[in-house]
């Protein structure tokens, strides 16, 4: 029965996560071009000294990306199933509605999961072709938080597109750009490092908080 | 022109459809629901026993989609109980949701889907799952398995929609104005489709609602008719036809004062009256005679005995002089 | 599961709406105010500050302010206020340029005559900001080691970083991002050779080549033993310092400076502060009260004949004015203007029963910090149960559950936001 959920999901955001992973690579494509620039400007050692001591983020492109690819298949995925109200059809099938709505934030996830990980890895390859190792790191500890706004994003959009009322739509809007903001401060590189095991929590409350609007729009007392 | 009707108090006496031989599959008590202030009904009560097929009617506006929404269980009432299967349905089990085929108005499907993909989407979910039913049914339109169901006409879709109902093996269908959007020749072989399904396999219940009222009539068992503010009426389609008549007066100068300062006939046997330029149309359950008295208790002056004629009906006719025109 | 649900989603409202609503109020209510300039006057003898004021500022000060700047004010040790100008002829060799325009140098003081050339060749001021110390800031650890002779005026940074490993000063270069083995196994052994542990503590040295000399990196080894390392003419000089292992040196700024007295601050384990100087690396400890590294930020302010130490933390300003012998002459603590509890506080504590601080305070690491007043605490929430009591009588005719009720008491205003948004009813 999941391996069906999974399917359906999947099919229906198929296109639009390939559209998402080939700008994602695009984008990837340009900060390897902008950082080789740098480069070809400069002298590796200032270039070094800009980025590694000046706190310079020769990927700072990437930092909305992760942001609005979050929200896209958020909108891909749940959209038709609001149009219509479509989710009431996923909603009679014989599996708890839990099950059924953590088995889409799941595909959900797991698609905005591989285009992050496409990010990273990009990321990694980029930054260790011109940086030490220690750059790398503290590379991938400055994105991750820009992830993590996409997961924020991807969960905060399914809390807000379940949402059968108006009046709580726009309240789960606000929470979910709220915690999208903790993950998008502007800091130093690496700044984020000791507060990231902490703010999974915000994300991990957010998971299981989509089941509220997804319960509401299967048990509503007004239409 | 005026449409005069009877309150809810006028119906009580003809509600029926409690058995208490069978175990019903829907059980509609008290229930009650509003929207903000506005009561859409109040104290609604019904059965539904199994192996018949029911069709809900009803002007726009009356709570018919509230009701079947409540039925399907994605409303929870705001007092009283609903029932089906004996479990509440806005909280239905799952085992329970197996036993439901529900068709949504419009005939919702995942339309990203093909014919092909659509049906290996369900199967998995019902353990009596037929895939010949599906086919049997889709492949009447003769179009490819790897046809996407958006690209379909809305007959085309509503022939997959009710393939998949059908193939689930539902032991209750509740089917929300299945007649939406499809012409003559889609309803005629939705409703055949319907009839085959069902003399197929016995014990099947249907509850359904349409516009279309001229469709129910060789289809269902029952009709339900619903009221604004939860006026019910459950009867037999032939039950009705036969007993519902239309009395017709002309106006003229002796009688063009009657009803002019009322909004209402307080008269129990007058269902509802419809006031046209040159006459009124009474509709009612009673016998002319009574009628006749009736209305020269109210004032209306009749002294030739044409002057209140009988007017043959349709289906349509009866049901729009039951509920009114407006 | 809808209960898990519930719950789940009134934590993530508690959450956001502890951090946002206090930044919220903090925008529309709060001035911010920056800290208190505190100094020491060679003229006075006493101590000096530039504030600026929350709430009402008193006559005297207003009648010594200029133009539009009514909010700030020059107070003496003895509360008394000055002008602008007095202020800074309280401080002539802050303000030399000015006392020059003034006609007033070469000025007297104690005796001794001070033109510009000596007011500017004895001034230096050294700052040490809790952000600055090793381990309280992001950073990437690599680091360049500047040829200390560069052959021309002005300092380049070499081709290559270094890095330390367990066992080596692994250097990099930049061309090829590739490891440059000669130098690092000439460092290394060198290293060794002058009985350095590794793996290293820290490194610590003023990565730029904005300043007048190279005096090279301080490294503390496993051992805490302190090595003073250059790189002359691409070669290892490196020597072992006397400085105290039982220190247990946690971190020393460097900052050089043509006056060669110091190489910079160092900074102990335990917190006590010590210049480091150029004679034979001797430590003078600064005998400083009160100080915390690690939310404080200090200056030393030198001038020909005193050195004043400020350091405060965001409420509290202390100083201490020394000699040039570091012997303490006056001490001075002022409770700043910002710290001040206005009426806007008053309310923000009581509103908001905690705070979420999700910041980077003293530091450069983000962090999440629970803040809260207790007594302006305590008030709210029972202010905040009492109207969520009355509005759950007056609209459901009955008391809050018991869980609620606990959610409002325990959390005020955010609880009391996320029952009221939260459609949160008990049937399943």
């Amino acid at each position: 029965m999941l391996k069906a959920i999974f399917f359906k999901e999947f099919f229906k955001i198929r296109w639009l996560w390939l559209i998402i992973l080939l700008i994602n690579l695009a984008l990837t494509a340009y900060i390897f071009i902008t950082t080789r620039s740098l480069f070809i400007l400069d002298h590796p050692e200032v270039v070094w000294y800009r980025v590694l001591h000046l706190g310079q983020i020769h990927f700072e492109d990437l930092k909305y990306i992760p942001l609005v690819s979050g929200i896209l298949i958020a909108c891909f995925q749940y959209l038709p199933e609001m149009w219509g109200e479509r989710l009431r059809l996923s909603l009679h099938l014989p599996i708890s509605p839990h099950i059924l709505i953590l088995a889409h934030v799941l595909v959900g996830l797991t698609a905005f999961g591989t285009v992050a990980l496409l990010d990273l890895t990009a990321l990694w390859v980029i930054t260790a072709q011109y940086f030490p190792k220690e750059a790398v790191m503290t590379s991938l500890v400055t994105a991750l938080p820009w992830i993590m706004a996409g997961v924020a994003a991807y969960l905060g959009g399914t809390l807000a597109l379940l949402e059968p009322n108006f009046r709580f739509k726009v309240f789960n809007m606000a929470v979910a750009a709220g915690v999208a903001g903790l993950f998008l401060r502007n800091q130093d590189p690496g700044g984020y490092g000791p507060a990231l095991t902490g703010l999974i929590l915000p994300l991990l409350l957010m998971v299981l908080s989509v089941l509220l609007p997804a319960y509401r729009f299967r048990y509503r007392r007004t239409v | 022109m005026l449409s005069i009707k009877q309150g809810p108090a006028f119906f009580k006496k003809y509600v029926t459809g409690k058995d208490s031989t069978m175990t019903p599959v829907i059980e509609v008590e008290h229930l009650t629901h509003q929207y903000g202030k506005q009561i859409i009904y109040e104290d609604l009560n019904f059965t539904i026993p199994p192996g018949k097929i029911y069709g809900l009617l009803g002007k726009n506006g009356v709570g018919k989609t509230t009701l079947i929404k409540i039925l399907m269980g994605f409303l929870r009432p705001a007092a009283g109980k609903c029932r089906v299967f004996g479990e509440d349905s806005h909280n239905l089990s799952s085992a329970a949701r197996t036993r439901i085929g529900l068709l949504f108005e419009g005939h919702l499907s995942y339309e990203f889907m093909s014919i092909k993909q659509i049906e290996k989407f369900y199967a998995p979910f019902y353990p009596a799952w037929d895939r010949d039913i599906y086919y049997h049914l889709v492949d009447k339109l003769g179009l490819d398995h790897d046809h996407l169901i958006k690209n379909m006409s809305c007959g085309q879709r509503s022939q997959v929609v009710l393939g998949l109902i059908m193939a689930q093996q539902p032991e209750l269908l509740l089917l929300d104005d299945y007649s939406i959007g499809l012409d003559a020749g889609y309803r005629r072989l939705f409703l055949d489709d319907m009839r085959e399904f069902l003399n197929k396999e016995m014990n099947r219940t249907v509850f359904l609602t349409s516009h279309v009222i001229q469709d129910m009539e060789d289809f269902v068992d029952e009709v339900i008719f619903l009221e604004r503010g939860g006026g019910l009426l459950t009867t037999s389609l032939t039950k009705f036809k036969n007993g519902f008549r239309c009395y017709r007066v002309r106006r003229n100068k002796k009688n063009h004062s009657f009803l002019k300062n009322q909004d209402r006939l307080f008269n129990p046997l007058i269902k509802n009256i419809e006031t046209h330029a040159d006459y009124w149309d009474f509709f009612t359950f009673a016998e002319k005679n009574k009628v006749r008295d009736a209305l020269r208790e109210q004032g209306l002056a009749m002294n030739d005995p044409d002057d209140l004629k009988e007017v043959p009906m349709t289906l349509e006719d009866a049901f729009i002089g039951y509920t009114g025109r407006y | 599961m809808k209960k898990c649900a519930c719950l789940c989603f009134t934590l993530l409202v508690i959450l956001v709406s502890a951090i946002y609503l206090p930044i919220l109020y903090e925008k529309v209510f709060f001035k911010q105010i920056k800290k208190t300039h505190l100094f020491y006057s060679p003229v006075s003898r006493d101590f000096i500050l530039k504030e600026k004021f929350t709430g009402p500022v008193p006559e005297q000060a207003l009648k010594n302010s200029v133009d539009h700047h009514t909010g700030i004010a020059y107070q003496k040790a003895d509360n008394t206020y000055v002008s602008r100008r007095q202020f800074e002829k309280h401080l002539p060799f802050i303000f030399y340029k000015n006392m020059e325009i003034w006609g007033l140098l070469p000025l007297e003081l104690g005796g001794r005559k001070f033109d510009k050339q000596t007011i500017k060749k004895n001034r230096r001021v050294m700052e040490l900001k809790s952000i600055d110390i090793i381990d309280r800031r992001p950073f990437t650890p690599f680091w360049p080691l500047l040829e200390s002779n560069p052959g021309q005026a002005r300092l380049v940074f070499p081709d290559d970083r270094f890095r330390m490993t367990p066992t080596a000063m692994e250097f990099i270069n930049a061309d090829t991002n590739r490891k440059d083995k000669a130098l690092t196994k000439t460092f290394t052994n060198t290293l060794k050779d002058c009985g350095f542990i590794f793996p290293v503590q820290s490194i610590n040295g003023k990565f730029t080549v904005l300043k007048p000399f190279d005096e090279g990196i301080f490294m503390v080894d496993a051992k805490f033993s302190v090595f003073h390392v250059k790189r002359i003419n691409g070669k290892p000089e490196i020597i072992k310092t006397p400085i105290d292992t039982r220190l247990k040196t946690r971190f020393i700024k460097i900052s050089e400076n043509r006056q060669k007295q110091y190489y910079g601050l160092l900074l102990t384990h335990t917190g006590q502060l010590n210049l480091l100087s150029y004679d034979n690396y001797k430590l003078i400890p600064l005998p400083l009260i009160h100080y915390d590294p690690d939310c404080m930020d200090i200056k030393l302010i030198f001038n020909p004949l005193f050195c004043t130490a400020v350091y405060s933390d965001q409420t509290m300003i202390r100083a201490l004015a020394m000699d040039r012998d570091f012997t303490i002459i006056k001490k001075f603590s002022h409770t700043m203007s910002r710290a001040r509890v206005t009426l806007a506080k008053q309310v923000y504590h009581t509103l908001f029963p905690f705070c979420i601080y999700f910041d980077t305070e003293n530091s450069g690491f983000l962090s999440m910090q629970v803040q809260s007043e207790g007594k302006y605490a305590l008030l709210g929430l029972i202010v905040c149960l009492g109207i969520f009591f009355s509005k759950t009588m007056l609209g459901r005719k009955k008391p809050p559950g018991l869980w609620k009720t606990a959610l409002v008491a325990t959390t005020g205003i955010y609880g009391f936001i996320a029952i009221n948004i939260i459609d949160i009813d008990d049937e399943p």
